[in-house]
């Protein structure tokens, strides 16, 4: 499971017709029932709610950790919101921030309690980036020196007029963004 | 010790974004172009040692530039990541997160494979790590903060007693 969503395979048994008439359905749904119905497809929800058992190491009222299953370390966590957010950016301020906070403190916590020499955080928004779940998170994986996990981020030399290109139409974006709001 | 980072709240001249904890550059040796460098503006080694306002707020920042990386550059995709040691990855000793634009094709591989861990160690884990998550206790003043703001909000509606309000709200127990 890890990361990965339900969505397709559970389609997958559906004749052409029935598919049809599942698109027909979602297009005719409000905002509310649309998320209602996203909530439901949604494996991590099922766990938050507590219906798919999982091994689940912290909970508030804002978000629970549970172990991936298919850990590229052992304590390998996923830290969700108990709201369904498909991504990041649909993330209220005040929770991310939350779950920020509560990061940093499972991050000591796999230190402690695992002896890992140090913890990678993990965020994924959109397939392009690897996200497979339908469903916000924060990956932590303890990492110890010559594990293999990889996630190395590698270097490339830019060109200085590359460069100033890039900053003047992201602070130019930023301005913009601000403005609207 | 020299910090890069250090140097570049000292000079205070490149960032995309700064506040009073926290900062952000782009990256000139990126992953892809439109890499961006958020850290806080204090020297901290690793996030363990980040107070928890400063830590929350790196992300929601990151986020805001995430946002902003797939508006302005198209982005497909975004990958916010924190190499917190040098056994995952960490090459600057200052506290950073990286969010970095992706595209179909753009060469990135951030994959890792799976390990299998069988019933045992699985529960054996489960278990270590939530004997420590059981005492976690986060900072005191935090939760402090958050008080005050939730009735700065509610403020905002009176505007003329703002500042009287707030002094009274301050003194309550």
């Amino acid at each position: 499971m890890s990361d990965q969503g339900n969505i397709k395979s559970g389609v997958g048994g559906l004749t052409e017709e029935q598919i049809k008439a599942l698109e027909e359905k979602l297009k005719q749904m409000s905002p509310e029932e649309l998320k209602a119905f996203q909530k439901q497809q949604c494996i991590f929800c099922q766990i938050v709610a507590g219906r798919v058992a999982s091994k689940k190491v912290y909970e508030d009222n804002v978000c629970i950790a549970i172990l991936d299953i298919n850990p590229a370390n052992p304590g390998h966590l996923l830290l969700l919101p108990k709201e369904h957010y498909p991504i990041m950016p649909l993330v209220p301020k005040e929770e991310l921030e939350h779950m920020g906070k509560v990061a940093k403190h499972l991050s000591h916590c796999l230190l402690k309690s695992l002896k890992a020499e140090g913890v990678s955080m993990f965020i994924a928004n959109g397939v392009a980036a690897g996200q497979r779940a339908q469903h916000f998170m924060i990956h932590l994986i303890p990492r110890k020196e010559g594990d293999g996990v990889g996630l190395v981020i590698p270097m490339r030399e830019l060109k200085k007029e590359q460069l100033a290109e890039i900053e003047k139409r992201l602070k130019g974006k930023m301005k913009a963004m601000h403005e609207k709001k | 010790m020299r910090c890069v980072f250090c140097e570049e709240v000292a000079k205070g001249e490149n960032f995309i974004y700064s506040d009073e904890d926290v900062v952000a550059v782009v990256n000139p040796v990126p992953a892809v172009p439109g890499h961006i460098l958020v850290f806080p503006r204090k020297h901290f080694q690793i996030i363990e040692q980040v107070p928890d306002k400063i830590a929350g707020k790196l992300f929601s920042v990151a986020n805001e530039l995430s946002k902003v990386v797939f508006e302005a550059l198209h982005a497909q995709g975004t990958n916010i990541i924190l190499q917190n040691g040098v056994p995952a990855g960490q090459t600057i000793p200052h506290v950073c997160l990286h969010v970095i634009p992706r595209f179909q094709n753009d060469g990135l591989d951030f994959q890792w494979k799976p390990k299998q861990l069988n019933e045992d160690e699985m529960s054996t884990v489960e278990l270590k790590i939530k004997q420590c998550t059981e005492g976690i206790v986060f900072d005191k003043e935090e939760e402090k903060v958050v008080e005050v703001k939730e009735e700065k909000e509610e403020m905002k509606v009176e505007e003329g007693k703002k500042d009287y309000l707030l002094e009274h709200m301050e003194r309550l127990p």
